[in-house]
């Protein structure tokens, strides 16, 4: 069967069996498993199925994965995240919106510890979202700022969506994961102007809060003060070289537990409960890379992303337009699909033309960060919002989603600057050789 | 933590819910001895970085050991998973059809996963057959593939076992069985 066609065939397959509710990592694998019988002969697919299963376990690199994840779980454990969200209140509560500030500002910093988005929105929902309630803040409006605070969590390292990215496209994880730093600061800057905004123009929706004295925010800046060490030690620590993600993702991991045990509240049967739900997370990621991994060798060896590439170059459009493409492709696909799926299917195509075309990986892997969390907080597939509506029962999905657009708006205004100036990605990565 | 299944009255009322029972407690020990070996790592990966910047002697056995262990963990961790049903999929539609429907396309799914979970396995056991046979061993400390290799493929017979409990409560709820109805929608949004 000419490859182009068998390919159309394995993808309709994925795309059926992940309609019809097949776990991701089964959707991609049973396709590619198929395919690769096709071009392949019996035994060598089975071959490089075995192989491809095996070799995803036991992969060093990978290790950074379940790390980060430990790290993320005891901080939320130990309400690590209601620290930070007094700190940033104790600066911010006496502006209005100031609450939803300090909500985008305690999930930036809590981004730093914790490198999952959904992670960040249900702990920054269970400690902000009472004291909005309470505020009478619009909920619409207040469940919006949890989701749009919630998307940095995969931008500010530690992120595993740059650690997967980098792995899968061979490009340096710490470079990754440095290059969201000031774009994480910039899009927080963004969101906390989009509050501005919104509240300048619409009053009702947030009412202005008592101010803090110096005192309330001295004694909440010294509570968070060992967070913010931790978060120095990680970040500084992967910048200036002291540790390999891996290890920067375990010392950080320690970290966490040693603030969790601080805090006294943090048990023995909570860390075994946090590191059997890690083991749990780690096992489900590996058995949908494990189906990437297949679904990736089934593509290469079908050709597919050479003859992709071929028609992209084509295209009248030149190197800007090509870009613009397929960020309006990702746009579109991040409002119906689940986000990692969606990056594990497309990266393998999308990713070789834009370095045939001459962009930089590391910039790219932020750009598709961007991508990511504006498909998280999307309608009508937008996971982040229906976390929160999960979280919060009460308020209609339409006010949620009414709520998020400025969020949107704003990460739509750095994935421009990134495209102006794309230093504000590289810039900081390139400081470190 | 609490087994999965305590307290759920659809399993256990009859031989195929107390396997499932008993299969969610297997799962949930292993996923336990998943969770000590992440600990593990992340303990030997700490003290790998103070030692070496502390005493300049770092272990040289950081790198083999994750890599043995982290196969481990996944494999370990996967039967638990698979029981309470907590693999990623999409159910944008799955989750508006009537619970029959549900089972039916449910059941044909698991069908499929069933079979390509059954070759993987195989190959996982095949493999390391072959790491036995070659006698690989990693290269500081010596310590052979093989049997790493053949627990892993034991855990994942735990992802196979998982699978086919999902087809008895899909069959279960076809047959008009009102506490298999529950579990089965219970699982959707585990899914």
């Amino acid at each position: 069967m000419d490859p182009a066609l068998l390919s159309l065939v394995v993808f309709a397959l994925l795309f059926i069996f992940l309609t019809l509710g097949m776990p991701l990592g089964f959707a991609m694998l049973v396709p590619a498993f198929l395919g690769l019988l096709t071009l392949l002969d019996l035994r060598a697919a089975l071959a490089l199925l075995g192989n491809t299963t095996y070799e995803t376990g036991k992969t060093y690199d990978l290790s950074v994965l379940p790390m980060f994840l430990i790290m993320g779980q005891i901080a939320s454990s130990a309400g690590l995240s209601e620290k930070m969200f007094r700190c940033a209140n104790a600066w911010l509560c006496h502006r209005r919106g100031g609450l939803a500030q300090s909500t985008v500002v305690g999930s930036a910093i809590f981004s730093a510890i914790c490198g999952s988005n959904i992670a960040t929105a249900v702990t920054m929902c269970k400690v902000s979202l009472p004291q909005m309630r309470a505020a009478k803040y619009d909920l619409g409006f207040a469940t919006g700022a949890i989701a749009g605070g919630g998307t940095l969590g995969i931008l500010i390292p530690p992120s595993t969506l740059a650690v997967l990215y980098g792995i899968l496209t061979d490009t340096s994880i710490i470079d990754v994961l440095m290059a969201g730093t000031i774009p994480g600061i910039i899009l927080t800057l963004l969101f906390m102007a989009a509050i501005a905004i919104v509240t300048r123009l619409h009053p009702e929706v947030a009412p202005i809060g008592p101010a803090a004295d110096w005192g309330e925010r001295r004694a909440a800046t010294l509570a968070a003060m060992p967070s913010f060490a931790l978060i120095v030690v990680i970040i500084g620590g992967l910048y200036f070289g002291i540790f390999s993600p891996t290890e920067g993702a375990s010392v950080g991991a320690c970290g966490a537990l040693i603030l969790a045990i601080a805090n006294r509240s943090y048990t023995w049967t909570i860390l075994m409960d946090d590191l059997v739900e890690t083991a749990k997370l780690t096992a489900i990621i590996f058995t949908i890379l494990i189906g990437a991994f297949l679904f990736n060798n089934f593509l290469i060896i079908a050709g597919i992303p050479t003859l992709v590439a071929g028609w992209f170059a084509a295209l009248p459009f030149g190197k800007l337009g090509v870009l613009v493409l397929i960020i309006a492709i990702y746009i579109l696909l991040g409002a119906v699909m689940d986000e990692l799926a969606m990056v594990l299917l497309t990266l393998p195509i999308f990713f070789p033309i834009l370095m045939k075309l001459g962009y930089d990986p590391v910039w790219f892997g932020i750009i598709l960060t961007v991508l990511v969390e504006m498909g998280m907080i999307c309608p009508p597939v937008g996971i982040l919002v229906f976390v929160i509506k999960g979280m919060a029962p009460d308020v209609p999905i339409e006010r949620i989603y009414a709520g998020i657009f400025p969020y949107l708006y704003s990460c739509a205004i750095l994935i421009v600057l990134l495209i102006i100036w794309p230093d504000i990605a590289l810039w900081l990565p390139s400081t470190m050789r | 933590m609490d087994d999965p299944h305590q307290g759920d009255p659809a399993i256990g009322a009859e031989p195929a819910g107390a396997l499932d029972r008993l299969n969610g407690r297997i799962a949930l020990w292993l996923a336990r001895a998943a969770a000590l070996m992440l600990a593990a790592i992340g303990l030997m990966t700490f003290c790998d970085v103070f030692l070496r910047y502390v005493f300049s002697q770092p272990f040289n056995f950081t790198v083999e050991f994750t890599e043995i262990m982290m196969g481990l963990m996944v494999f370990l961790a996967i039967g638990l998973a698979t029981h309470e049903k907590r693999h990623i999929g999409v159910d944008a539609l799955t989750m508006r059809l009537s619970p029959k429907t549900y089972a039916l396309l449910d059941l044909a799914m698991s069908a499929i996963v069933l079979a390509m979970s059954c070759v993987l396995v195989w190959q996982l056991f095949l493999k390391a057959g072959v790491l036995l046979q070659k006698g690989d061993y990693t290269q500081i400390q010596k310590v052979p593939y093989w049997p790493g290799a053949y627990i892993m493929a034991f855990g994942c017979l735990f992802l196979i076992s998982g699978i086919v409990f999902y087809i008895v409560r899909d069959i279960r709820m076809l047959r008009h069985d009102p506490h298999a109805s529950t579990t089965a929608n219970d699982n959707r949004s585990g899914v």
